[in-house]
């Protein structure tokens, strides 16, 4: 393994009966870098997270941390890594400073030490209003911010968290991706989501598995300059259904969709479409009001690749995972 | 080991978990003797309960009260303890400890101790008033007998304890193993009667044992066996919970 990755997983797979959750799925995690893990609602990404923890043992494959092989005994490679589950739950009689000072005794010897760190972690995660309250009734969103504080404690150099924006109201997912932008400088993240929005804006790779199978494995950026440009919009002051009908034909044209005065195509051969629009318009007479070609969201590049009816494009898509 | 064990103990303080043993020890301590003394004064004037409870002495009293700790509070310990580590497992809570760095084997084993010193701090408390009020009442206890029934009786309880923790690893569910454990302790001691061995080396045979010890009647030895039994098997309980645990 290359010696800034802290993580890799080596072709996991986990069986429950005859549901195969994982298969054969392998990746890496390099130092410093934030991984999106992105799949629809039991695709196999909580379970693929808990075997990488030790939560759960693989029927197949291997996990390396920091270059070691995965050994639920071995303490000094769990001290350097953080968790939050996806449903984080705490002894419900603890106060959430008494809760970070506890998970910091498991680090720390000197109470001194563990205390400083701890109101540190109330502050940074914004828990001091929560201070005098017992975890028993914390809101959805003030246990994830619970749980992100214990999982700095013993400062990890990877962190995995699980949906960790799930059931979270607009700003309390706001509040969460903010808080991971600022732990990526601090350690490698592994962020599992099904909403793709949430990591597009601050995640480096993706790393995309759906009912078991990784479908995508690389940086983000290779995946936007991949798709772009492979749906253009154009926009006519009038006359769109006119130009939809003699696109339509065009061997170049996969899909349109009108939206009002505009059309968006999805399309194979961007050169040809380049030059053939315009032409068309021409043709017609019409008022060209936008013509623009735009990088899919991660979303679209998503619903493409879970259709199932891309094979081609989705291996060449893992040549560039590194 | 110490970080856990601290949080343990707090938590049975914190949410007055500990109180209702250690309350339950307490209550029955005192009810025995009290009960042995005032019942031939309030009962009807019948021949037979007078027969009965004509002659109420320190040993109707200590066996009213070991009655009562080997059917109630050992029912209690087992309610509290079932539930320590069985079924946490899939908790938040239990996933993120599990992923700290801390031995399994330590998490049974402190739960097994904060629980353990619970139950020792009850029966100090519970023999504490038992002894006070059946002194004053009856008089005629014998102290290296209550000593000894102290420890005969943590003996047995701690073997109840290690084995509901054994079995809620187990089954990994804490209602069953409360049921199992309560009927396996007993079942354990019945099987033993089964064998060719004097009925004392039964653990549940160290409550009945501890009456005519601690009224003087018999000597300390008669406790010796069951407690050699009940140490030596909650020690191999606990030494395979641990052992199971670290495996997942
Ligand atoms: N303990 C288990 N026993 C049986 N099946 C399980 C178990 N855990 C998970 N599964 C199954 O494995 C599959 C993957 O589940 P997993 O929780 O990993 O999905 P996920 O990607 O995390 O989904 P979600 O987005 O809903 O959290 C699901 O079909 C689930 O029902
Ligand atoms: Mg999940």
């Amino acid at each position: 393994m290359s010696p800034d990755s802290v993580l890799e997983a080596v072709d996991l797979t986990k069986r429950f009966g005859n549901l195969t959750a994982v298969d054969h799925v392998s990746f890496t995690v390099k130092a410093g870098r934030l991984v999106g893990f992105v799949g629809p609602n039991g695709a196999g990404k909580t379970t693929t997270l808990k075997m990488i923890l030790g939560l759960l043992s693989p029927d197949e494959g291997v996990v390396f941390r920091f270059g070691r092989e995965a050994d639920s005994r071995d303490l000094e490679t769990l001290a350097r890594i953080g968790y939050v589950p996806d449903v984080p739950s705490f002894p419900e009689w603890m106060r959430p400073l008494e809760f970070l000072e506890y998970i910091g005794g498991f680090f720390s010897r000197d109470a001194e030490t563990v205390k400083k760190r701890a109101r540190e972690m109330m502050e940074e995660f914004g828990l001091e209003r929560l201070a005098g309250r017992k975890v028993e009734g914390f809101s959805r969103g003030e246990k994830q911010r619970l749980g992100m504080a214990q999982a700095m404690m013993g400062e990890p150099e990877l962190l995995v968290l699980d949906e960790p924006t799930s059931g979270l109201d607009p700003l309390g997912r706001y509040e969460v991706i903010t808080y991971m932008e600022r732990m990526k400088g601090k350690a490698a993240l592994i962020v599992s989501t099904h909403l793709l929005e949430d990591v597009e804006r601050i995640c480096d790779d993706v790393l995309m598995i759906d009912r078991g199978r990784k479908i995508l494995d690389a940086p983000l950026s290779e995946i936007k300059s991949f798709r772009e440009g492979d749906t253009l919009t154009v926009e006519v002051a009038e006359g769109v259904d006119r130009l939809a009908a003699a696109l339509a034909g065009m061997p170049w044209v996969k899909a349109i969709s009108p939206r009002g005065n505009a059309l968006e195509i999805m399309v194979s051969d961007k050169k040809a479409a380049g030059r053939e629009i315009p032409a068309a318009v021409a043709r017609f007479g019409l008022e060209l009001l936008r013509f623009e070609g735009r990088p899919p969201s991660l979303e679209e590049v998503f619903i493409s690749l879970t259709r199932g009816d891309q094979g081609e494009e989705r291996n060449g898509m893992r040549g560039g995972a590194g | 080991m110490r970080n856990q064990f601290r949080k343990d103990l707090l938590e049975m303080v914190r949410t007055y978990r500990g109180y209702v043993l250690v309350g339950a020890f307490v209550i029955f301590g005192v009810l025995s003797p009290v009960t042995m003394k005032v019942l031939p004064k309030i009962l009807p004037e019948s021949e037979e309960f007078q027969i009965v409870f004509k002659d109420t002495t320190a040993l109707s009293a200590a066996t009213q009260y070991f009655d009562n700790v080997a059917q109630v509070v050992s029912l209690i310990v087992v309610i509290l303890s079932a539930g320590a580590v069985a079924g946490k497992r899939s908790t938040g809570f239990f996933q993120i400890l599990l992923t700290k760095p801390v031995r399994r084997g330590e998490i049974v084993a402190s739960a097994f101790a904060a629980h353990a010193l619970l139950i020792l701090v009850g029966l100090v408390a519970g023999h504490a008033v038992f002894a006070l009020y059946t002194e004053w009442l009856f008089g005629g206890l014998s102290f290296w007998g209550l000593l000894a029934s102290l420890a005969a009786c943590a003996a047995a309880l701690w073997l109840l304890l290690a084995l509901t923790v054994f079995l809620g690893v187990v089954t990994r569910r804490a209602g069953l193993a409360g049921v199992l454990s309560f009927l396996g302790f007993f079942a354990l001691s019945l099987l033993l009667g089964l064998l060719p061995l004097p009925w004392e080396v039964a653990p549940a045979a160290l409550f009945s044992a501890s009456s005519g010890v601690v009224a003087g009647r018999d000597g300390i030895v008669v406790l010796v066996p069951g407690m050699i039994t009940a140490t030596v098997v909650a020690s191999a309980l606990l030494a395979a919970s641990m052992r199971l645990f670290e495996r997942n």
